[in-house]
């Protein structure tokens, strides 16, 4: 049996919850993945596929390989218009020994009566929402070609007889609500470590607690939290990992999601709190509190490799300028004189300002003439790009260039869009702008950024004209 | 003007027109301090927040000493008109124990007859 998780599709409720990916969000202190994850180890399945979107990186930052639950974990993107339907479809061959897929926020809640050997059953278990299939456990190759074509309803394996309540988390509310069904008894039934069997309640390791504060089961505390003097927390209070909560505060009820500072004396009933974001599942209120007396991230957003990258491919930007300028300075000259090509503007998406004016490089002969393939060959073409660069308008290694308004669609679903010099599209001809740019914001560093500007350079200088 | 202030059956209503915030507390201070100044006999207070959409703890700490101001002089203050959000901050504050909230500025009015 293989797994496919698809969970490059964005939800909006998860969105409204901060910037934690939604496979990410916990469940009782676990990110929601862990659970599906853990089945895959019950289950006996070894090969593992994760269809990445929003937050990419912090999910394979979370998962890894999979060694830590004996799992062969591959990550992919989704090409632009690929659903997870037609992925399960074009594959269907690779499904024949069974599929555990799951394309939304599904929780298997178990029941009372569950038990792991349940799970080994050789049955069929679906879930559709709407008229997709989102979930889907089998290994009848007949039941799974049914379900991939959204006819979970006509393939027997609607309902099913696992003792686990298929969940779909589709609003704050559901999430809200599946929290704290977990905290008020459920989660015996997933234990971790810190679980007392006693009162029902799990407190993770590196927690500060002192004498003063009150601790009223049912509650799931994480790790690496501090509680202030006079607290009380409980009953039925999830508290993440990461989190402070301030002296003279009471929680109850409440859902406080990892890297968040609740302040002083507050009273937080029936309340979600993320970062600094305050919110009401009952009416899905949600306020964001600029103000960290009350509430706060206590997680800074910086990202120092980011921040390290720009600062080295600043300076090789001033040598590549230095290189380029003279020959630039030569042979544009002479292209103007024998016009065969000249800059013009032209529209592109700006991550700070909407869209910018860009000088772009248009040929005039039809017929490559000498000066013409040296001008390329060198990458002069793209020596105007590099003061914007040195002004931090754009990046010497990055995403391709984004027209505006005609590529609307790649900015809307990249999650953070690197408008840079050079690409991967200047060396691999079948480049997909949506999967590489998604792919380079996973997989951003500084030895990728010099390895695509090594490889750019050559391959333009060997082939100026692709 | 983030204040406007007027008078019902000798009750003082003030309305505050914006978010009240750590910016625009000391504007709404000085307002309320010198219409307090030009009518003396006012004694009793309606905070109308209908237009409020943001409070921090300065905003709340503001709200909180104006209070305090009113009943050591021997009067009484009543917030009316809470939004979703800013009710949520009296919430999770506990200000809901310090202040009396209505839903409109007529109902509190009506307690101080």
């Amino acid at each position: 049996m293989k797994a496919v998780f698809f969970t490059s599709e964005t939800k909006t409720w998860a969105a409204k919850l901060g910037r934690t990916p939604w496979p990410l969000l916990p469940v009782a202190n676990r990110p929601l993945i862990e659970y599906w994850l853990e089945t895959c180890a019950e289950l006996g399945i070894a090969d593992v596929q994760i269809f990445l979107g929003d937050g990419a990186e912090k999910i394979e930052a979370f998962t890894g390989e999979g060694t830590r639950w004996g799992l062969n974990i591959q990550y992919s993107f989704p090409h632009l218009g690929e659903t997870p339907e037609k992925y399960l479809q074009e594959n269907a061959e690779r499904w024949a020994d069974g599929l555990f897929y799951i394309s939304d926020a599904v929780f298997m809640r178990r029941l009372d009566e569950f038990i792991p050997e349940l799970l080994k059953n050789k049955g069929s278990w679906c879930l559709q929402r709407g008229t997709r299939t989102v979930f889907m456990m089998s290994s009848s190759f007949e039941a799974i070609a049914c379900a991939i074509e959204n006819k979970a309803q006509d393939c027997g394996c609607a309902a099913g007889d696992l003792e686990i309540d298929l969940c779909l988390v589709d609003s704050i509310r559901a999430y809200y609500d599946l929290n704290m069904s977990m905290v008020a008894g459920e989660f015996s039934r997933y234990v971790t470590s810190g679980f007392s069997n006693k009162d029902g309640s799990s407190i993770g390791y590196n927690v500060h607690t002192p004498p003063s504060a009150q601790l009223q089961a049912p509650i799931i505390i994480g790790n690496d939290c501090r509680l202030g003097a006079l607290t009380t927390l409980g009953p039925n209070a999830v508290i993440c990992n990461h989190v402070i909560i301030d002296s003279h505060s009471d929680l109850s009820d409440c859902l406080i999601l990892p890297d968040t500072y609740v302040g002083r004396n507050l009273e937080v009933k029936g309340k979600i709190i993320s970062g600094n974001l305050l919110i009401d599942p009952a009416e899905e209120t949600i306020m964001e509190i600029e103000d960290s007396w009350i509430v706060a991230q206590n997680l800074p957003e910086t990202n120092v490799t980011d921040g390290f990258r720009v600062v080295f491919l600043w300076f090789v930007t001033l040598l590549l300028m230095m290189v380029q300028a003279l020959p630039f300075l030569l042979i544009y000259p002479l292209l103007i004189i024998f016009r065969s090509g000249a800059y013009r503007q032209q529209s592109f998406h700006d991550p700070k300002t909407g869209y910018l004016m860009l000088p772009v490089f248009q040929q005039r002969r039809e017929k490559a003439f000498f000066l013409l393939i040296l001008f390329r060959a060198a990458s002069l073409d793209r020596f105007v790009l590099l003061p914007m660069v040195l002004r931090g308008k754009l990046y010497l290694c990055g995403q391709q260039l984004m027209r505006h308004p005609a590529d609307d669609t790649i900015v809307q679903v990249i999650p953070h869009y690197f408008p840079a010099v050079f690409s991967y599209a200047d060396f691999n001809r079948d480049s997909d702008r949506l999967v590489d740019a998604l792919y380079y914001d996973h997989a951003r560093s500084l030895l990728e950024d010099l390895n695509m500007l090594r490889k750019a350079l050559v391959f333009r200088f060997i082939r100026p004209y692709g | 003007m983030l204040v406007s202030c007027s008078k019902a059956n000798g009750i003082g209503i003030i309305k505050i027109n914006e978010a009240l915030t750590a910016a625009t507390v000391d504007a709404f201070r000085e307002q309320f301090s010198s219409w307090q100044a030009a009518e003396p006999e006012v004694k009793n207070f309606v905070i109308d927040l209908a237009d409020v959409d943001f409070m921090d703890s300065a905003g709340l700490g503001t709200l909180i000493a104006v209070l305090k101001r009113v009943t050591e002089q021997g009067g009484d203050m009543k917030v009316a008109c809470l939004q979703k959000k800013p009710r949520m901050v009296f919430e999770i504050t506990r200000a809901y124990k310090v202040f009396e909230i209505f839903d409109t500025v007529d109902e509190a009015v009506k307690t101080f007859q």
